[in-house]
């Protein structure tokens, strides 16, 4: 990948992101439609209610704390975007445009999901809290657990993009992502904990989650906050760990994607 | 002085997956598929300098974007060498981007949903333009294509014309060394076209740039072209002067003969001799084709007719002189 300064990376994406602002702010009725937001969760938090239930594993009141959290941290996720958004300007040619920038081609990819995800996620500042005191949802209050959580979203969150972005170049092998896109959505369902709280799979299966790179950013902020697992080293250095190979494949890989690319359009 | 740009032996070749027909066969070459390779170019070498504006001619499929999405870097080459500043083209360095400008006539890279002075402001930041620089570039541009009426509306909304004229904004606000145009004025109506050519004549000379152009339109090649490489099939069939080009591929010359109305097609051809093409033009006007050593010596047997008003002699146009190149190929 060429090289770039941190800053000019930094401002680049500001600047992006604003553009995308721009543009979002340019359709009302989207906006407003979107703000209904991504509501799948809940349809997990009430078959895991009732699951729940004397399971000795988690109490209701976890669970709901769970999906609630698996609420904000999907509407904020933009790895399948980013695959889906790199496909399209692959298969479309576009791409052509944005390789001819003297900045990482990701940034272009990334800024019109995120903007559109900070926008539907506003009406959660208010929901969530509101749902959690409606419903009895256990939060763990421990400020060491919230901070813990916080920074294995963070991990999580670049642990997700890198492995999404490294998937995504596969479309430059493959011309088209269809499928790649419905495999990696389907594994991301099970691998970041939104069928099941990992809490409730078998030993080895729950560990696969807790070590995966999905994880991080969506299961593992859930499972800290409702208290269902608790905060632990191996948890934060397998998302490290995951950030420094990923990177360094992704930094492989990314010039040998670009050798595939034919630049030409449907 | 050395070349901006420079192409030794370049090759590109496309894996392709042979195309089926119908659902039979569809489905066996699901089973079974069969790749060919296409030579989309083919050893094709040459140089391009600092201020020079090229011209790449050739029918559709020849070649000519190909070449330039790898001298741009979009595309690596299978075999040869892209030289561009010192630049290996697909190592994309963030320096050598910054130098360069593509505008593909058929691939907008302007957001369609923001102003065009939006999409400026964020190549500002992209392109690290000190803001004295962005102002001048900016106002330059503003000024040369006439953004202002149109500049904050969304480039969705704009017509062709005005998009194409954002484009050369957006292509241009870095103020690259190298300029590359496919097919730049593709779908313009004629004041378009005409203002566009315009304006990459002055930025050409303003900012001693060097641009490859490729365009359908010959008018574009004609009016801009200080030489021309001329690319069929794949490979490079010609470089050099536009005049060169008609001199070398045409064996024949074009007289056109103004008289008072009084001559006979009849005298023209006794006068011109058994091996020049007499067509009748309009009335008052006759075109002689002939033989180019043939033609100043018919030139002068015309001159002596009586009621000549007017006598010129030219190469014949350049589709002429392209079409025995392309070896009937050409189909656009």
């Amino acid at each position: 990948m060429a090289s770039a300064s941190l800053a000019h990376t930094l401002r680049s994406t500001a600047a992006w992101l604003r553009i995308e602002a721009l543009s979002i702010a340019q359709f009302r009725a989207q906006v407003i439609v979107s703000l209904l937001g991504w509501v799948v969760p809940f349809a997990f938090m009430a078959l895991w209610n009732a699951a729940a239930a004397g399971s000795g594993v988690m109490t209701p009141g976890q669970t709901t704390a769970y999906y609630l959290m698996q609420l904000v941290t999907t509407n904020l996720g933009i790895t399948v975007p980013l695959i889906f958004g790199l496909g399209y300007l692959v298969y479309s040619g576009e791409f052509a445009t944005y390789l001819m920038l003297p900045l990482p081609s990701l940034i272009a990819v990334v800024a019109k999901p995120t903007v559109r995800n900070l926008t539907q996620s506003v009406p959660l500042v208010v929901v969530v809290p509101l749902l959690a005191w409606a419903m009895d949802a256990e939060f763990s209050g421990d400020p060491v657990v919230v901070l813990a959580a916080i920074a294995l979203f963070v991990l999580g969150t670049v642990a997700g993009l890198l492995c999404a972005a490294l998937y995504a170049l596969a479309v430059l092998w493959f011309g088209k992502n269809d499928g790649l896109l419905g495999l990696f959505a389907g594994l991301q369902w099970v691998l970041a904990g939104l069928i099941a709280p990992s809490s409730f799979l078998p030993g080895w299966m729950a560990w696969v989650l807790r070590l995966s790179p999905l994880w991080g950013a969506q299961g593992g902020v859930g499972d800290l906050l409702s208290g269902a697992v608790a905060p632990a080293w191996y948890l934060f250095a397998a998302n490290a760990a995951w950030i420094v190979v990923l990177a360094l494949v992704l930094r492989w890989a990314w010039p040998r994607a670009l050798a595939r690319f034919e630049a030409v359009g449907q | 002085m050395s070349p901006v740009v420079r192409l030794d032996a370049v090759s590109r070749s496309f894996r392709v997956a042979e195309r089926t027909v119908g659902l039979r066969a569809t489905v066996k070459g699901f089973a079974r598929r069969r790749y060919k390779v296409i030579d989309a170019i083919r050893d094709v070498t040459f140089d391009a300098h600092a201020g020079e504006i090229l011209g790449v001619l050739g029918p559709n499929g020849s070649g000519k974007t190909t070449t330039l999405k790898c001298v741009s870097g979009l595309l690596t080459p299978t075999s040869g060498t892209v030289d561009v500043f010192g630049y290996t083209p697909h190592d994309r360095d963030y320096e050598f981007l910054r130098r360069v400008g593509f505008i593909m006539g058929q691939r907008s890279q302007l957001h369609p949903d923001v102003s065009v002075f939006d999409s400026l402001e964020l190549r500002r930041v992209v392109y690290s333009l000190p803001d004295q620089t962005f102002a001048e570039s900016k106002a330059e541009l503003t000024e040369l294509l006439g953004l202002a009426e149109f500049g904050d509306a969304p480039v969705r909304q704009l017509s062709l014309g005005q998009r194409m004229r954002c484009e050369f904004a957006a292509a241009l606000l870095h103020r690259p060394q190298l300029v590359l145009l496919d097919e730049p004025t593709i779908g313009l109506d004629f004041d378009a076209q005409a203002a566009i050519r315009a304006f990459v004549r002055r930025y050409s000379a303003d900012h001693a740039a060097c641009v490859l152009l490729t365009s359908h339109y010959l008018a574009d090649i004609e009016a801009l072209a200080d030489r021309v490489v001329v690319m069929a099939q794949g490979r490079l069939v010609f470089q050099g002067a536009l005049g060169e080009l008609r001199r070398l591929h045409s064996d024949n010359q074009v007289i056109t003969l103004a008289h008072d109305g009084s001559l006979d097609p009849a005298q023209v051809r006794a006068a011109a001799g058994p091996g020049a093409d007499v067509t009748v033009a309009k009335p008052g006007e006759v075109t002689v084709t002939a033989a180019r050593a043939a033609a100043p010596g018919i030139l002068a047997a015309l001159g002596t007719l009586a009621g000549v008003t007017g006598l010129s002699l030219a190469d014949p146009p350049l589709e002429a002189a392209l079409a025995q190149l392309y070896g009937g190929t050409a189909d656009g």
